[in-house]
């Protein structure tokens, strides 16, 4: 993308989305020759962008862009570090990063999509009760019966044990304030 | 093509279709009877539901459901001025005050049989447009989409009185609209804009509070003050004897019935418009039908094709909304999305498909609208006239009725304070521009497109800079939205020319 020197206009919702956030950094940080043209309503609004030929592209979830891919609407060309099955081999934002700071806000950005959904509750809970919870997630997970119900309802089941996600969380909250300011430079909300 | 229409009613006929779409027949009648709960609302209740239907069991209950939705809540707009969805408000302005002149029956028999002609209009509309849909609505990208916006705030000009002052009111009103519409966090680069430091306008005003406010609070007053019966001293005999009156009506104006169809399922079928665009841009073209100045003064005040218009468009869009959704995967509104949600849960893949391969189930959703349309108007009918009574009993014993429909309604647009406080905000708006004479439709308008108008005009200078201008069909839709500026000057010359 970025040897080819042409322009790729990539739709999005809005800044603090990943929709903008992760063509953002690809522009900023790589270097990719990227226009984001933003302010589509949803995701699927994109997608009708891209099938009009508004727009070339655009980033998120593997789950929501898949029907478009087996449509051959869309190719996947690059990924974060939180993969799907078949996708592994796509070529990892980071993994371009051209020096350390700009892979450390690549990974900050992709810390949510790592962590998910996460269940939390409230300090001060006694150590075993955590415990007895995580257990019951990391027991559930493997519940054939719950597996056959998400099956049925079409949902996705993907599990992040808890001591990855507060691996992550360590790592986005241990950042050193350079990393921070920069990140700050690029992913805006509600400001 | 015939093959398949007949073949997606066949499939609609099976006997356990058909009993699921009584089923959500029943259900939507209550629903679009109940102001704020909106029909997007009951669809996420029922979604569970359908995991054991097949897809034209589902979609008959679903949409069977959906379609009388928008049906139904022209009664509540007509009969107590207080709108039962976002999507019947325009039928406030003239079914309204149909009932306060004692014509409620035959504003409820208009509404519903121009939502009965809607639906089948649009319905056929649809079924002929199949071959030629996708590409007309891939022709319709962003700079198209700002240009209809913009022709649907030009019927500004048409939903404000006659003359100069009247002109300028309607203007300042839908400038206030389109100022409002910009609250919240604007997408283009995650700014808040007045937010007033509240979290609750992020998301900026949401209409249904809005609507409430502006026109049933006014009417509430209006009951308070006048401390009589809606229909005031009316003779109750012929109030509940004009239901067919309205049916009468509806076949007196029937071009006017059909355009305003054909305007819905346009408006439907264009990804991004929103649901409630369709009633406003049908109202303003129904005021365009007035012959003379005196019956341009009528609409707002009770005139029969000011229910007609909304209440056909209503209708008629909700057979072409369909099409962005299962053709292009692309929802129209908040219903449609969870009807999306609906084909994944069938395992079905909304795409070009869907006009192809499973035209037959596309037809079935489309037959399911027509008749799920006509069996709730002709139950409605068995008791339109009863309804209609409403009008007569006296105001102290309603007003808790509708006050408490009215907060409600507001209330569960987010569950949240903040809505009960936009609708007395609002309210009070509202009862001043009555009292000031000051349209109220233009200033909806404004909300309505102001966002909707912003963010396409975003997207077409961020992408094409100005060259946008020169597109063919922009050029064409910069043309309509002049003519339909000048359509009132030039009737005014036209007249003056007759008198």
């Amino acid at each position: 993308m970025r040897k080819s020197g042409k322009q790729i206009v990539i739709g999005a919702t809005g800044p603090g989305a990943n929709t903008y956030d992760f063509p953002l950094l690809l522009k900023e940080l790589l270097g990719v020759n990227i226009k984001i043209v933003s302010g589509y309503s949803s995701s699927s609004d994109i997608m009708l962008a891209i099938e009009r030929k508004e727009v070339d592209g655009r980033a998120g979830s593997l789950s929501s862009i898949t029907p478009f891919i087996d449509r051959k609407l869309v190719h996947p060309v690059i990924r974060a570090r939180a993969s799907e099955p078949g996708i592994e081999q796509l070529p990892v934002d980071e993994s371009l990063a051209p020096n350390a700071r700009a892979k450390a806000i690549m990974a900050l950005r992709s810390a949510p999509e790592i962590v998910g959904r996460p269940y939390v509750m409230t300090p001060g809970t006694p150590a075993e009760l955590l415990q007895t919870m995580r257990t019951a997630f990391a027991s559930a997970i493997k519940d054939p019966a719950l597996m056959a119900e998400a099956k049925k309802a079409k949902a996705e089941l993907d599990y992040t044990p808890a001591d990855k996600a507060l691996e992550v969380m360590k790592e986005v909250l241990n950042q050193p304030k350079d990393v921070v300011e920069e990140f700050s430079k690029y992913i805006k909300f509600g400001e | 093509m015939i093959d398949a229409l007949f073949e997606g009613l066949f499939l609609v006929l099976q006997w356990k279709a058909l009993a699921f779409m009584l089923l959500g027949i029943g259900l939507g009648f209550w629903v679009g009877l109940l102001p704020g709960l909106g029909g997007a609302t009951t669809l996420a209740l029922m979604l569970p539901f359908i995991y054991t239907m097949q897809p034209v069991e589902a979609f008959a209950f679903l949409l069977g459901m959906h379609a009388v939705v928008a049906t139904t809540g022209d009664i509540t707009s007509v009969l107590f001025g207080v709108p039962g969805e976002g999507t019947s408000a325009a039928t406030i302005l003239d079914g309204h005050a149909m009932a306060k002149k004692g014509e409620a029956g035959r504003a409820l028999g208009a509404a519903l049989a121009s939502s009965l002609v809607g639906a089948i209009v649009g319905a056929f509309a649809l079924a002929l447009a199949i071959p030629v849909v996708r590409p007309l609505v891939l022709s319709f990208g962003s700079p198209e989409l700002f240009m209809l916006a913009i022709v649907g705030i030009a019927f500004i000009a048409s939903l404000s009185a006659q003359g100069v002052r009247g002109m300028l009111r309607g203007f300042l009103a839908g400038g206030l609209g389109l100022f409002l519409a910009t609250v919240g966090q604007d997408p283009q680069a995650g700014v808040a804009r007045y937010t007033l430091g509240t979290l609750y306008l992020w998301q900026g005003l949401e209409l249904i509070p809005v609507l409430v406010g502006i026109f049933a609070i006014p009417e509430i007053i209006d009951l308070v003050v006048r401390g009589t019966s809606i229909a005031g001293t009316r003779p109750s005999g012929r109030i509940s004897k004009g239901a067919f009156e309205g049916v009468k009506d509806t076949f007196r104006h029937f071009g006017l019935t059909i355009r305003c169809s054909l305007i819905g399922t346009f408006i439907g079928i264009m990804p991004g418009m929103g649901g409630a665009v369709a009633q406003w841009m049908a109202y303003g073209h129904a005021t365009q039908s007035a012959r003379n100045a005196e019956e341009r003064k009528g609409f707002g005040a009770g005139d029969v094709r000011g229910v007609l218009g909304p209440g056909a468009a209503n209708n008629s869009k909700e057979g072409g909304s369909l099409i962005p959704t299962i053709a292009f995967g692309v929802p129209g509104s908040t219903a449609m999305a969870i009807l999306l949600g609906a084909f994944f849960l069938l395992g079905m893949v909304p795409g070009p498909d869907m006009l192809s391969k499973h035209l037959p189930v596309t037809f079935s959703m489309v037959w399911t609208i027509v008749l799920a349309n006509v069996i709730t108007v002709l139950a409605c009918f068995m008791f339109l006239n009863r309804l209609a009574s409403l009008t007569t009993v006296r105001g102290q014993l309603l007003i808790p009725v509708i006050l408490m429909l009215v907060f409600i309604g507001s209330y569960t647009s987010n569950n949240h304070y903040g809505d009960i406080v936009v609708t007395l905000l609002f309210g009070g708006v509202g009862y001043l521009m009555v009292l000031g004479g000051w349209p109220r439709a233009p200033f909806v308008l404004g909300l309505v497109l102001g966002k909707i108008a912003e963010n396409y005009l975003y997207i077409s200078v961020a992408r094409y800079e100005a060259a946008w201008l020169t597109r063919p069909v922009v050029l064409v839709l910069i043309a309509l939205a002049i003519a339909v500026i000048l359509y009132p000057l030039f009737q005014s010359r036209r007249r003056a020319a007759h008198a």
